[in-house]
């Protein structure tokens, strides 16, 4: 009796090990990393946010679906614009069991100042995953009914508009700055602390226009509190099919959010290229398809090289604009 | 009558079971999170989000609310009976609440803070069914001129707060606004006063001045004197409020609870300010102010009926216009987003069984909390017996695994013992601490208001005078200001007249 409980326990760690060897032999070949520990997805700010439900997302779906053999803490480290997040990240340096959730201030975040020591450039990049589209919005009331009337109206008026957003330095006040600059409308913008107080201060007639996600909206729109006049994407958007893209208006900026996954430096290709393959997948699920379509975001996977070239461009962009704002000395 | 109809439905979706229990679990947790020094109902929320993944809107909702409600009683333990505030909207508290319980009364304010507690909150949710829509109108009128004019009257009643010297108190209110200023320019993008701390770059937050200035300033300075004195028991005699507490309480707990509500509907204003409102509303209107500070129960019925009415308040703008009144209903909207349920002005419409549910489910939490307060007290003052010795340390781990699991953060825990140092010198120095903390909240809300008025306006002054409720309230603040000169004068000229 006891030698054969033996022999079958002998019999069930060989066929382990075998099947361990299996799997770390990957018959593709190219990923020969697998996380034996679970994989902690920091999000560089606090929950309820767009970065925060989109690493919700993305991690719920690793664990549900089985895309990792781990568990995916989400953990949250809010704070100085994403630099705080940042720099626990980047102190993970070489270990492949962190994920990070990178969005514009992460970016903006090392050219504001605001990380002094770490940009974008000091990660391990993994891929893009998709974009939030921003639309241009006024209230119900606004005597401006169309962008055109809004642009007519502010041509001569330096200051006559209130544009309202978040801190100066922040997506909105570029994406004003970008706009200001492209039809030579000098805008009189106000910093709102979150897009809170921002929409109640739009729906209160105390400013003229502001920028959001069309997901943190639409309920608005839906309400007639308030109308969208543009979209600041390359493409109509089929959940705001009347609403027309700046470019159409003959005003040449496109501006988004971009939703992605970063790692901390120096992880090894096979990590990277394993996370590739897991970032990929996800976005084959009907759960991710559903947080896209449910948000009203665009759905583009870029790899760690194309999402460096991305960042670098996005870096040019940007730091122009944020010279001009003096948000970065000359 | 309609709404009586709608309610019932909502009754109907709150009493299910599984309602009940997030309901209750709600509470529980809520009321443990406002105990915890430093925990607030919004991180607090944001720690037990995750938990209620795969629960539908309604219940999560729920839960939610349970535990904003319950983190407003839970705060109010702490703050009577070891002087820390479990969140920041029962910093007013500590002021009488804990001269209470060290002259044995700690049963009577917690008993006056949880009834108060319920009548507000029930209130609340009443005003909250009856009103909302037309009062939202009215908070969406308030601009940033508004809240400046808001803050600065509340900037001026600082002072009265504190008891005792007005000079020391306006000297702890600058070195309050001082510490304020620190963390990134909203409106320039640069870095102000943060020495290249990264994690000062959201400046400093408020939680951590609080626990650090009450909590462990306070037991750092209890630790030294009974080195030297022996041993001080307090003695607990009638654990439940007496007829003359009732007497002084329920013009407290009415006032409170509309000042309250009326806050809470306010974007951006909150549980805070409401409270301290009230604390100033009282003091102003007894006709012994010097009782306050010394054991008033007047001082904690009032502010803790208004941070509780101030919950029913911030639902307002969350359930009728998808905006969040305050940082726990921001946490709110955006969980509820996380669950593909999208507040906006057509929630009541298209979603009834979920509003009414959860209006209802407040209501419900509301008794939870009362009789789980009002039972418990007996328990809770206990802690009073536990040897100084014991309940020192234990104060400063609870204070300090509060403060680290707001944002995770040591730096915040580094920081929250350099306040800790400055509360011990503030009280040996004999300076308030509570004008230090309330100028830290309020601070970074007036400067940001003055200067969107400014930028507005594009920087005239005529923006103050020509809207009429921004003139109205400033010149409320001035009258807070002149009030006590004219008295003054008038006073002198008596006893100049009787001289001469």
């Amino acid at each position: 009796m006891k030698s054969s409980m033996r022999n079958i326990r002998i019999i069930v760690l060989a066929l382990l090990a075998v099947s361990a060897v299996a799997l770390a032999a990957d018959p593709a070949g190219a990923a020969s990393f697998t996380p034996n520990r679970p994989i902690e997805f920091v999000i560089f700010a606090s929950p309820g946010g767009g970065s925060s439900i989109f690493a919700e997302t993305v991690g719920g779906i690793m664990e549900k679906e089985k895309l990792v053999p781990v568990a995916v803490p989400r953990v949250y480290k809010p704070g100085g614009s994403q630099a705080v997040g940042m720099a626990y990240l980047h102190e993970k340096k070489g270990t492949p069991f962190y994920l990070g959730s990178t969005s514009n201030s992460y970016v903006l975040a090392g050219l504001t100042g605001a990380s002094k020591t770490i940009s974008h450039k000091d990660f391990t990049d993994i891929a893009i995953l998709a974009f939030d589209e921003m639309v241009l919005i006024a209230r119900q009331e606004s005597p401006y009914k169309s962008f055109k009337d809004l642009i007519a109206a502010a041509k001569g008026k330096p200051k006559s508009i209130k544009w309202g957003g978040s801190n100066v330095g922040g997506s909105d006040s570029i994406l004003a700055a970008m706009i200001g600059k492209a039809t030579g409308v000098q805008f009189n913008y106000i910093a709102f602390q979150g897009g809170g107080e921002v929409n109640a201060a739009l729906l209160g007639g105390h400013i003229d226009i502001a920028s959001a996600n069309p997901t943190e909206v639409m309920p608005q729109f839906e309400g007639k509190t308030m109308r969208a006049l543009a979209l600041a994407a390359d493409e109509r958007l089929s959940g705001l099919k009347d609403v027309p893209t700046l470019k159409e208006l003959g005003i040449n900026v496109t501006f988004s959010t971009f939703r992605g996954i970063n790692a901390p430096p120096g992880i090894s290709p096979e990590a990277v290229a394993y996370y590739q393959q897991v970032a990929k997948k996800v976005m084959e699920t009907a759960a991710f398809k559903k947080y896209i379509a449910d948000n009203f975001m665009t759905a583009k996977f870029m790899d760690g090289a194309q999402t460096r070239k991305f960042y670098d461009s996005f870096a040019d962009r940007t730091g122009d604009i944020l010279r001009e704002l003096g948000v970065v000395k000359k | 009558m309609e709404a009586l109809q709608q309610l019932m439905m909502g009754f109907s979706v709150a009493v299910t079971p599984v309602n009940l229990l997030y309901c209750l679990l709600g509470t529980i947790a809520g009321t443990i999170i406002g105990a915890l020094p430093g925990i607030g109902p919004s991180a607090g929320i944001s720690i037990l989000l995750p938990l209620t993944f795969g629960v539908n809107p309604t219940s999560a909702m729920i839960m939610m609310a349970g535990i904003y409600c319950g983190a407003m009683y839970g705060g109010t333990i702490t703050s009577v009976l070891i002087n820390v505030p479990g969140e920041a909207s029962s910093v007013m508290t500590t002021l009488d609440g804990y001269q209470m319980a060290l002259q044995g009364r700690a049963g009577a304010a917690l008993g006056i803070a949880a009834i108060g507690s319920f009548i507000a909150g029930t209130v609340s949710v009443v005003l909250l069914m009856l009103v909302a829509v037309p009062l939202v109108k009215v908070a969406l009128s308030f601009g940033p001129p508004e809240y400046f004019a808001l803050m600065l009257m509340g900037l001026t009643t600082i002072s009265g707060l504190a008891g005792g010297s007005a000079l020391k108190a306006f000297l702890v209110t600058f070195l309050g606004l001082l510490v304020s200023t620190s963390g990134m320019d909203a409106f320039s993008g640069h870095p102000r006063l943060t020495f290249d701390f990264t994690e000062l770059l959201d400046g400093v937050n408020f939680l951590v001045v609080a626990v650090g200035l009450f909590g462990i300033g306070e037991v750092l300075y209890t630790a030294e004197k009974t080195l030297k004195l022996e041993f001080v028991t307090t003695t607990i005699k009638n654990v439940w409020p007496t007829r003359e507490d009732w007497r002084l309480s329920w013009m407290p707990i009415t006032r409170g609870t509309f000042i309250g509500f009326i806050v809470g509907v306010l974007p951006g204003a909150g549980g805070t300010i409401a409270s301290f409102l009230s604390y100033a509303t009282e003091k102003k209107f007894s006709r012994h102010p010097e009782r306050f500070g010394k054991g008033a129960i007047e001082g904690v019925a009032g502010p803790e009926s208004a941070n509780n009415s101030s919950t029913g308040g911030a639902m307002v703008p969350l359930l009728t216009l998808g905006i969040p009144g305050s940082g726990t209903t921001a946490i709110m909207l955006g969980a509820l987003m996380m669950f593909g349920l999208q507040p906006g002005p057509l929630l009541f419409q298209k979603n009834p069984d979920f509003v009414w549910g959860v209006i209802a489910s407040m209501y419900i939490g509301n008794v939870m909390l009362l009789i789980m307060n009002i039972g418990c007290i007996p328990l809770f003052v206990k802690i009073l017996k536990i040897p100084n010795s014991l309940l020192m340390p234990l104060i400063i781990v609870f204070s300090t695994v509060g403060v680290y699991a707001v944002d995770n953060s040591l730096f915040d825990v580094g920081l929250l013992y350099v306040f800790s140092i400055v509360g011990y010198l503030m009280r040996k120095f004999d300076l308030p601490p509570a004008p230090l903390v309330l100028s830290v909240v309020l601070g970074p809300m007036v400067e940001r208001a003055l200067r969107q008025s400014l930028t507005m306006s594009l920087g005239s002054y005529d923006i103050f005078y020509t809207r009429p409720i921004t003139l109205g309230l400033l010149l409320m603040a001035f009258a807070v200001i002149l009030w006590p000169l004219i008295g003054w004068i008038r006073q002198r000229r008596r006893t100049g007249t009787a001289g001469s």
